[in-house]
């Protein structure tokens, strides 16, 4: 009975580390926050780089 | 965002530093038009490029069809790609986002704030730019040091199923 229980837990145990290991979530932001732009420069690829913005 | 047709093509990359391995399935990126168009390249896809630490070898390189996510601040747009195949070890790289005419709004600087014009697809450095690409990766994390809660219920796992077979190995023996 012991032994069942224990192996209950231990499945339940198992689920939730496949269920957090596969979750996926932002690994890497290279600003803060993606939305917030204010600076009046941008970058173009395969153009003339530092456009200014219509803001 | 306005502009003339470019003379010339470049591609900006933007350092990227990780300190655990990952498994990279999909990317949001901030964009916009450049030439006061609705339209722009990066709802038609570009091409996501991974180079090595010193941005002399594409390491990785996958066209990306996009969707929008969001329409942002200042006439730019989050929009978001699926990734695949792409699995990175913890180090320095350097990231390239690029299609013919894709904006790509100068943050200030951001996590590393480093960031460089080259020629595209060769990774040689024309000049620096200022500023941040804004970005994200996403996906897996696939080698944590030290522990975490996920190591410790796998702890707790095998433990448990040791323990419970052992107790009936035990009975059996006993009966």
């Amino acid at each position: 009975m012991r032994a069942r229980f224990l192996a209950t837990l231990a499945g339940i145990a198992i689920l939730i580390g496949i269920s957090r290991a596969n979750a996926d979530t932002a690994i890497y932001s290279s600003i803060p926050d993606l939305s917030a732009f204010s600076w009046n420069n941008a970058y173009c690829s395969d153009c003339v780089p530092r456009r200014r913005m219509n803001l | 965002m306005l502009g003339l047709r470019p003379a010339a093509q470049d591609e900006p990359l933007t350092l990227l530093s990780l300190s655990n391995s990952v498994s990279v399935t999909g990317l949001n990126l901030a964009t916009g038009p450049i030439f006061g168009d609705s339209t722009y390249a990066g709802l038609g896809g570009f091409t996501f490029e991974i180079y090595n630490s010193n941005h002399s070898q594409i390491i990785f390189s996958q066209l990306i069809s996009t969707t929008l996510v969001a329409t942002t601040a200042n006439n730019t747009d989050i929009i978001s790609g699926k990734v695949s195949g792409l699995s990175l070890l913890s180090g320095t790289y350097w990231v390239g986002f690029y299609a013919d005419v894709l904006g790509l709004p100068g943050f200030l600087p951001g996590a590393n704030g480093l960031l460089i014009e080259t020629t595209p697809h060769t990774g040689i450095e024309q000049f620096p730019l200022e500023g941040n690409i804004g970005y994200q990766l996403v996906g897996t994390v696939s080698a944590v040091p030290g522990p975490t809660v996920g190591a410790g219920a796998y702890s707790f796992a095998l433990a448990a199923i040791f323990l419970g077979w052992f107790k009936r190995r035990r009975a059996r023996q006993l009966a």
